[in-house]
């Protein structure tokens, strides 16, 4: 029986279609049956992101309305066999589906897969409560800005109140030496509001806007940062022990974010 | 049993009318009607301010209702209604306070709220209200009585909602962005000392909201 983890914000544009590629990529090279579910239903992005657009034949609200099986509609990516996505529809827009045919969904695909990843849209209207009627944990994606850390808090406030639970914090596009020199939050000046557990810290990163144009998650290329920061989440997704920032220690924050991503 | 469908209650700024929520609204409209047109003076200020209460009231609803004491009442010239804290059901903290009854009841007992308030959600209670936990930014806290944060307040809090000048919001770190204290506004700058006590609390003299540091 898999798991189902939505990857939301509230804010757009911070990365939560980046995270779904990369961590889903880097749970299929560790071996996990992983299905990547883009729930952005008119504004479809995730099979640009992953290179598959081409491949798109049957999509998420064909699935639903019976068009097609399922499994049709999965497009498996070559390159990495463990890996599967769901593209969304962009004719439709949200309202095409309902909470409970998203729920639906979802326990169809936990039959088969380990991890199933849901791409959520940007805000807290129809597109989120579809993304997360199915879902039995909350990946909340931020920037270290107000704004996306003001709605990151609505976010969590919302998926508490429909029993999500203690939601996981990914903290996006950081950079050290900003936060060094105090123009940017740093993670403790995020955590302070948010109050909830982190999962990952991933630097700003020009790798990422590269792979992200090629088609190619940086969790797959060896030499990023970021995609190293995106693997080191999806083993603490899981379960593993990655060593993490040691928040009390005196150390610089770039020579702490160092040794997170060496180990 | 009829009588307590609708129950006007004259308050120091205006007047309360708590709603039955069980019975079909035209009933309820009816009802009304008859209750306004027999309250005859009871409406004879040339503004009158009402909060509507006991009963979630759509907008048209709320609107039939307002026009039925425009309409009945001979004296008036301007009807306002006093904007009431609404319980959103994606707010869990609701669900915390409303046990304390709410605004209707007279029951103006402390309620404490434990963990965060976070944006967009809303906390509001008949009496005072101690949050153990933090205050977001985007929260909103609104009490009758007097509000207690233990924890950082960053959100919005108005304490004294019905008027009560002698309330007073405390919070262990004080830094929210614009305070309220009965129908007193204030604005409080961001760019604060950094070695100043973070525990304060604010009160009302002479018509004033002054902030205090708390000696703890």
């Amino acid at each position: 029986m898999g798991e189902v983890i939505v990857i939301t914000s509230g804010k757009g544009g911070v990365g939560k279609t980046t995270t779904s590629a990369n961590i889903g990529c880097a749970l299929a090279l560790a071996g996990k049956k992983v299905a990547l579910v883009d729930a952005d239903i008119g504004l479809r992005n995730l099979d640009v992101v992953m290179g598959l657009e081409n491949r798109i034949v049957y999509d998420l609200i064909d699935v639903i309305e019976g068009n097609c099986r399922l499994k049709q509609a999965l497009i498996k990516d070559k390159r990495y066999p463990n890996l599967h996505l769901l593209p969304a529809a962009q004719t439709k827009d949200k309202n095409a589906v309902n909470p409970e045919q998203m729920l639906k969904l979802c326990e169809s695909l936990k039959e088969d897969f380990d991890y199933i990843l849901i791409d959520c849209p940007a805000g807290i209207e129809q597109g989120f409560k579809n993304a997360i009627a199915g879902a039995n944990r909350a990946i909340v994606v931020t920037t270290p800005e107000v704004s996306a850390v003001r709605d990151a808090d609505r976010i969590i406030g919302l998926l508490e109140a429909s029993e999500l639970r203690n939601p996981q914090l990914v903290l996006n596009r950081i950079r050290p030496e900003m936060v060094k020199r105090g123009d940017m939050m740093s993670l403790d000046d995020v955590l302070d509001i948010l109050a909830i557990g982190i999962l990952g810290v991933v630097p700003d990163d020009e790798s990422i806007v590269i792979s992200t144009n090629k088609g190619e998650p940086a969790s797959t290329v060896d030499d990023s940062l970021a995609g190293q920061a995106f693997r080191n989440i999806s083993r603490r997704i899981m379960g593993e022990e990655v060593p993490f920032l040691d928040l009390t220690s005196d150390s610089g924050f770039l020579k702490r974010l160092k040794k997170l991503f060496k180990g | 049993m009829n009588s307590r469908l609708v129950v006007f209650k004259g308050k120091k700024d205006g007047i309360n009318i708590f709603l039955n929520d069980i019975v079909p609204f035209e009933e309820l409209r009816d009802f009304f009607r008859q209750k306004v047109r027999g309250a005859g003076t009871f409406f004879s200020n040339s503004t009158v301010r009402v909060n509507f209460s006991g009963r979630d009231l759509s907008d048209d609803e709320k609107g039939a209702l307002l026009k039925i004491i425009r309409e009945e009442s001979v004296d008036i010239k301007e009807v306002i209604e006093v904007p009431k804290i609404v319980d959103k059901p994606d707010a869990p903290a609701q669900k915390v306070v409303s046990q304390g009854g709410g605004f209707s009841s007279g029951d103006n007992r402390t309620v404490y709220h434990k963990g965060s308030v976070r944006s967009g959600q809303c906390v509001s209670h008949d009496g005072s209200i101690v949050i153990v936990g933090d205050v977001n930014p985007g929260a909103k806290i609104i009490a009758k009585g007097n509000i207690i944060v233990l924890g950082f307040l960053k959100g919005f809090v108005h304490a004294g909602f019905e008027g009560d000048g002698e309330c007073f919001i405390y919070a262990l770190d004080f830094s929210p962005t614009q305070i309220r204290i009965s129908d007193i506004i204030t604005f409080i700058p961001s760019d604060r000392a950094k070695n100043e006590d973070k525990a304060k609390y604010a009160y009302i003299r002479e018509g004033k909201i002054y902030i205090s540091s708390v000696m703890l």
